[in-house]
């Protein structure tokens, strides 16, 4: 991609423009709408991210080119819009994963599995958040209850799990949209055969289908991509 | 023997359920404070997100806090400022999808003048109207100091 330096004419500009709309900013809103959706953290699309910063600093530049070289007004402030769309949908899935780490920080931190679904600066972030919100509960409650009762994960030394730790609620239902064809599922998501063919229990998404089910049995279709999240 | 084993039995079981309510309304106790104090903290944090962060609240709001829970809004809006300034992006703005760059605004409280915007600098006064980009109204607009004009 040519930097964005020097003028550009109106055939390389059509084709980045159909560039961007087939790759980039179509996975960006898909990316985003499934983050929305979804009832936990989905893996930390980085190479998405920095390409799509990159490519929105491309748009600052090429606006600010026509604001001084005084282009036609009209489709600067179009492609303006574009670039404020796009932005709205970058920091729009920041926040979007940011309040989710905000609500469900003890459980992300504990398991292993998620934290790996974060990027390093969400996990700084992360630590910050555990960090102000145990001082706090510190402060507040836990100083004043007595010594075996203080754990801020655990509700006494003598619980056997960390009863305290609030956890995302992966059986809610959510719309998903079938994009590749998947293999037949049970509806309470495992996958072996009973034995017996018995067809009411099997479950298979074409390619176009609208359905509204559990989100746990398909976590692993949503992350493999073959299913997504309206 | 038999007879002593079994009283002690019986004496154990006592305070053994003495201290199973004591110990079992300690917890729930726990749960209750705790769940108090972790959804203000919720509400702060959604405050955070809404009005600006760092930014001095409305005075009925502030007057409600506890000491600890302001500490609680400082320490988190350091922390998302701190994250924003890592990515070099302002996660904070655009709440709202854009339908145009430029919005009109008037405004409601008086806010001096020489207010430095993103491309030039304003006179707020009581009332006036501007014609201003989306991005930096926004905060304006979230604190009650400004209104958009639809029409």
């Amino acid at each position: 991609m040519a930097s964005g330096a020097g003028e550009w004419s109106t055939a390389q500009m059509d084709d980045y423009e159909t560039l961007i709309s087939t790759t980039d900013v179509e996975l960006l809103k898909r990316a985003w709408r499934n983050e929305k959706a979804a009832p936990e953290i989905l893996p930390f699309e980085e190479a998405l991210v920095k390409r799509a910063k990159e490519q929105i600093q491309l748009m600052e530049e090429t606006v600010d080119e026509f604001a001084e070289s005084g282009h036609d007004p009209l489709i600067a402030s179009l492609y303006q819009m574009d670039l404020d769309r796009a932005q709205f949908l970058l920091r729009s899935y920041l926040r979007v994963r940011l309040q989710k780490i905000e609500k469900f920080m003890f459980y992300i931190w504990k398991s292993d599995a998620y934290r790996h679904r974060l990027s390093t600066e969400e996990e700084k972030f992360g630590e910050r958040c555990i960090r102000d919100i145990g001082k706090h509960l510190e402060e507040t409650v836990l100083s004043k209850l007595p010594d075996n009762y203080q754990s801020l994960l655990k509700q006494s030394i003598i619980s056997e799990e960390d009863d305290m730790v609030p956890e995302p609620q992966l059986d809610t239902f959510v719309v998903a949209k079938c994009q590749r064809a998947t293999r037949p599922l049970f509806l309470d998501g495992s996958r072996q055969s009973a034995g017996f063919d018995n067809r009411d229990d099997h479950f298979q998404m074409v390619p176009g289908d609208l359905c509204i089910l559990r989100y746990r049995p398909f976590q692993e279709e949503l992350m493999s991509g073959n299913i997504s999240l309206v | 023997m038999q007879e002593e084993g079994l009283e002690v039995l019986t004496a154990r079981t006592a305070d053994h359920y003495g201290a199973l309510i004591h110990h079992l309304s300690l917890i729930r106790n726990k749960r209750c404070l705790m769940a108090y104090v972790y959804n203000r903290a919720d509400i702060i944090r959604d405050l955070a997100w809404k009005v600006g962060l760092l930014h001095e609240l409305p005075r009925e709001i502030q007057e409600k806090f506890s000491d600890s829970e302001e500490q609680y809004f400082k320490d988190h809006s350091k922390s998302l400022k701190s994250y924003m300034s890592q990515l070099s992006l302002n996660v904070n703005v655009d709440m709202v999808p854009p339908k145009d760059p430029y919005i009109k605004v008037r405004v409601l409280e008086d806010l001096g003048s020489g207010i430095i915007l993103s491309d030039k600098s304003a006179n707020f006064a009581r009332h006036s109207m501007h014609f201003l980009k989306r991005t930096d109204a926004e905060q304006y607009i979230a604190r009650g100091l400004m209104e958009e004009l639809t029409s």
